[in-house]
């Protein structure tokens, strides 16, 4: 490989130009510095956008935790079936919300109850 | 209190001012080096000053990556000067690249005129190797640096280093119609 050695360096560019000038060497050490003097401070590129996104899920994540506890959670009375709450009769009635409350039982039996908010147990009198 | 509050402003001042000197020393002392490894990895003399520029306006954004001692300063600028180069070496269309030298002519014998077609061709060529393995070539070729050295200032293995020389010994080999 004597042979491109050779010729890279009958070829070499530096061998026949110059170096670097000494006005384009002045000119990129003062390009330099400037870009030291006006480069914004560490702290704000790398942790603004940090924070606010950390702000931004904090905010998120209370408005979905609200939202969340607003609607009852009910727990069944063995605690192992699923309890599902919601407003399923809200369709029949806008103004009056009926509840259900389903769960399951250990063997198998699928029970719904329909709370009726209308219910008003009165003492009858014999 | 007002010597103290001079005191203090100077204190606080004085972290910028310190970059700012090591920033105009590592230019002092690196910049000639650089730029004529740039001019060798570049077609034309702009192009190389352009690198060189960039490469130390990358070093003025993050001082703080700089590594100290005058080697790895000299490791950490020409790393970050291939990384350029291979940018813009990405960002050209492969199309230009493969009509920078297409089918080459057979160049031999004592012919100047083959001479200068030589070099002319082996410039050609150089441009069209990725810029770690040009830089490997010129490295070694040219600067006549050991492959543990060339490894170091690249950042990659000594195994690697000679993996690119292999190859671009060998491409460069099929420019100057040797077998």
């Amino acid at each position: 490989m004597k042979n491109l050695r050779a010729v890279l360096e009958e070829s070499d560019p530096i061998r026949d130009e110059p170096a670097l000038s000494t006005t384009d060497a002045r000119e990129i050490r003062r390009a330099m510095l400037a870009a030291v003097e006006t480069a914004p401070s560490l702290f704000f590129p790398r942790t603004l956008p940090v924070a606010a996104l950390v702000v931004v899920m904090i905010v998120a994540g209370a408005a979905v935790g609200r939202r969340l506890s607003t609607t009852p959670a009910l727990q069944t009375a063995n605690g192992r079936g699923d309890a599902e709450t919601g407003a399923r009769g809200a369709g029949r009635d806008s103004t009056v919300e009926r509840r259900q409350v389903q769960f399951a039982t250990p063997g198998g039996t699928r029970i719904i109850w329909t709370i009726d908010p209308n219910f008003q147990i009165r003492e009858v009198m014999p | 209190m007002t010597g103290q509050a001079i005191a203090m402003a100077g204190a606080a001042e004085r972290p910028r001012d310190d970059v700012t000197g090591r920033l105009g020393s590592l230019f002092d002392t690196h910049h000639q080096r650089l730029y004529r490894l740039a001019r060798r990895l570049s077609r034309s003399t702009e192009d190389a000053r352009d690198l060189v520029q960039e490469t130390f306006l990358r070093a003025a954004r993050s001082p703080d990556s700089i590594p100290e001692g005058a080697s790895q300063e000299e490791a950490w600028l020409v790393r970050v000067l291939i990384n350029i180069c291979r940018d813009r070496w990405r960002k050209t269309a492969v199309r230009t690249r493969a009509h920078a030298y297409e089918v080459p002519p057979e160049v031999s014998g004592d012919n100047p005129e083959s001479a200068v077609m030589a070099r002319t061709m082996i410039w050609r060529a150089l441009d069209r190797l990725p810029p770690r393995r040009r830089a490997v070539i010129v490295m070694y070729e040219l600067e006549g640096a050991a492959i543990p050295a060339i490894a170091r200032a690249l950042g990659v293995t000594p195994v690697t280093v000679r993996w690119h020389l292999s190859r671009g010994r060998r491409e460069l080999a099929k420019v100057l119609g040797e077998p």
